[in-house]
């Protein structure tokens, strides 16, 4: 053990780590990573989690919490001349999301008072280009998700691919001090380097996706450590840079898991991570060594695409329900409502297909649905959230807001009285929560390798 | 039959919830919703991988049994189950579509929690 951790330290390339741009972590754990001089401080900067909403609208994340990270970055990276690589720039990946980090990076630049060579890279791709690959039945849908149609290619505001690494090295390999990448697969961040300096794929993919989510490897990812991976050729060691946290075998397995479908195999622009032969090893408290990770080469290379496309507008009422003779026949109550509703509407001349009524009952089975186990028990109190889906706002606005003094005056058991069913918390009542989107695009996009320059163009700025 | 310890009636009424040490359920993108369950030792391992059935876990789910992945991942003391995302919501193949309750997934894993083991 002793033996291949001296000769991890002998010959590494060591890359430092952070979780999101954005979500923060610990200043004095990143400077102390800064001082052992890594050979890449990386961060991710988005994700698809948040739904199609940030990458439909075309807007994309900024703010005070992205500013403090990525100038504690961008000063560090350049003081130590450590190249810096953030992925999925603005929440999305999109060319907006680049546009702006690197007006951020800019500013950043002129206050820390230093200059840098910035590659962007956009990772948007035209509709042109995902339907002649339709013509070529080169788009495959992921998972159970409907084969893609030209209208869905054509009704999306935006589709964005997934970079892997390839944009990557060729940025660093032109010269950059900071990458500013489009959508990008997390562990393409950090797998960059240890491939660029001869390390077999299956240790650096391995070593990437182990701290792509930096200190969500550690016991205690609430203290935000930075965290380091010394790689060689031999596998890798993961040590947190805050002392009071540890990396373990199960903290640093866990994190290999977090996420994909299946822990063996994880599938990369390019390839799949295979860890069936990965050894997890605890070298002493706080470190972990893990070797014996593959890489498969995917052939043909396919490329993840993600898009989205607007439905419509969203408008809602929240209304808490208290009285326990509603709450004993909720579901009599809300469709009763519903009917009123749906009358309203074609007394408004709104066709059905032109609206969904969307009755959420929090404090009954309004997280799990149809999954819901108990959803007979009688709750003491609810809140009712009317959720109005239609084709242009106004509707929407019009339709929630029938719903909401149809339900407040609905006397289903009696003695009403000029009451009202409906505690409403807020004023105004209805809240208009402006566009609507869906995933348009969930598939992979077959492509051969010498097409990446041309979907993942790289710019270099000199500020 | 008769001579059943304590231990082993213990044994039968025992919950996925009081077994494990955590379960958490994530995205795994917005087609697959996937649940990681941890234990402290390997003897609790064993036992929920034992027990833990494909079709138990689809009715849970609403999906079918040949859709539900399950991976033991000794390494990590963990257990990881992987099922579709589409019909969560009762939507068909949309999540994040407009029915869409838990856009990260992150409470999905809550129907797990009283199988027994």
């Amino acid at each position: 053990m002793i033996q291949l951790d001296q000769k991890i330290e002998a010959n590494e390339v060591k890359l430092l780590a952070n979780c999101t741009v954005g979500i923060g972590f610990s200043y004095t754990s990143f400077q102390a990573g800064l001082e052992s001089k890594p050979d890449l401080v990386g961060c991710d900067a988005g994700s698809s989690d948040g739904g199609p909403f940030l990458l439909g609208s075309r807007r994309s994340k900024g703010g005070l919490t992205i500013e403090r990270d990525l100038e504690i970055m961008v000063e560090g990276a350049l003081r130590k001349e450590v190249p810096l690589v953030i992925g999925s720039c603005g929440g999305t990946g999109a060319n907006a999301g680049v546009e702006k980090y690197l007006a951020l990076v800019a500013a950043i630049l002129s206050r820390v008072d230093k200059h840098a060579t910035v590659a962007t890279i956009c990772a948007e791709v035209p509709q042109s280009l995902v339907i002649s690959k339709l013509h070529e039945q080169k788009i495959a849908p992921i998972g159970a998700w409907p084969m893609l149609r030209e209208e869905d290619v054509q009704n999306s505001s935006a589709i964005v691919a997934m970079m892997g690494v390839e944009p990557i090295v060729s940025a660093l390999k032109m010269g950059a001090n900071i990458v500013l990448a489009g959508r990008c697969c997390d562990p393409a961040i950090f797998a960059c380097v240890p491939l660029m300096s001869g390390i077999p794929p299956g240790i650096a993919w391995h070593a990437a996706k182990s701290i792509d989510k930096g200190y969500l490897a550690t016991t205690d990812p609430t203290k935000g450590s930075s965290i380091m991976a010394y790689v060689n050729r031999d596998g890798f060691i993961l040590e947190p840079m805050k002392e009071d946290v540890a990396c373990t075998v199960a903290t640093v397995a866990r994190q290999t898991m977090h996420e994909n479908p299946n822990p063996f195999a994880i599938i990369e622009p390019g390839g799949t991570i295979d860890t069936q032969s990965a050894v997890y090893e605890q070298l002493d408290p706080r470190r972990v060594l893990v070797s014996g990770s593959e890489f498969l080469a995917a052939d043909p290379y396919t490329l993840k695409l993600e898009g989205a496309s607007q439905i419509g507008y969203r408008s809602i009422v929240i209304a808490g329900i208290r009285d326990p003779r509603t709450l004993g026949d909720l579901r009599r109550f809300l469709s009763e409502l519903r009917v009123l509703v749906d009358r309203a509407a074609r007394s408004m001349k709104v066709i059905p297909d032109q609206y969904s009524l969307n009755l959420r009952v929090y404090g009954r089975d309004a997280v799990l649905g149809e999954l819901e186990p108990e959803p007979e028990l009688i709750p003491k109190e609810v809140a009712l959230i009317i959720d109005v889906v239609a084709a242009d706002e106004d509707t929407a606005t019009a339709l929630a807001s029938r719903a909401s003094t149809s339900g407040n005056r609905l006397d289903l058991f009696g003695g009403l009285e000029g009451g009202g069913n409906f505690a409403y918390p807020f004023s105004p009542r209805v809240i208009e929560l402006g566009p609507v989107f869906r995933w348009s695009v969930w598939h992979t996009m077959t492509i051969d390798p010498s097409e990446l320059p041309e979907i993942f163009p790289i710019e270099l700025h000199r500020l | 039959m008769n001579n059943r310890s304590i231990a082993d009636r213990d044994y039968e009424r025992r919950n996925l919830r009081d077994v494990a040490n955590a379960v958490k359920s994530s995205n795994a993108g917005a087609s697959w919703l996937t649940l990681d369950i941890f234990c402290s030792t390997l003897e609790d391992l064993n036992r929920i991988s034992t027990n833990l059935e494909a079709k138990r876990v689809a009715q849970c789910y609403h999906v079918h049994a040949d859709d539900v992945q399950i991976y033991v991942y000794e390494c990590a003391l963990a257990i990881k189950v992987t099922v579709p995302r589409h019909n969560i919501t009762g939507s068909g193949v949309a999540a994040g579509d407009i029915w869409e309750t838990d856009f990260d997934g992150v409470q999905q894993h809550v129907p797990l929690l009283d199988l027994s083991i």
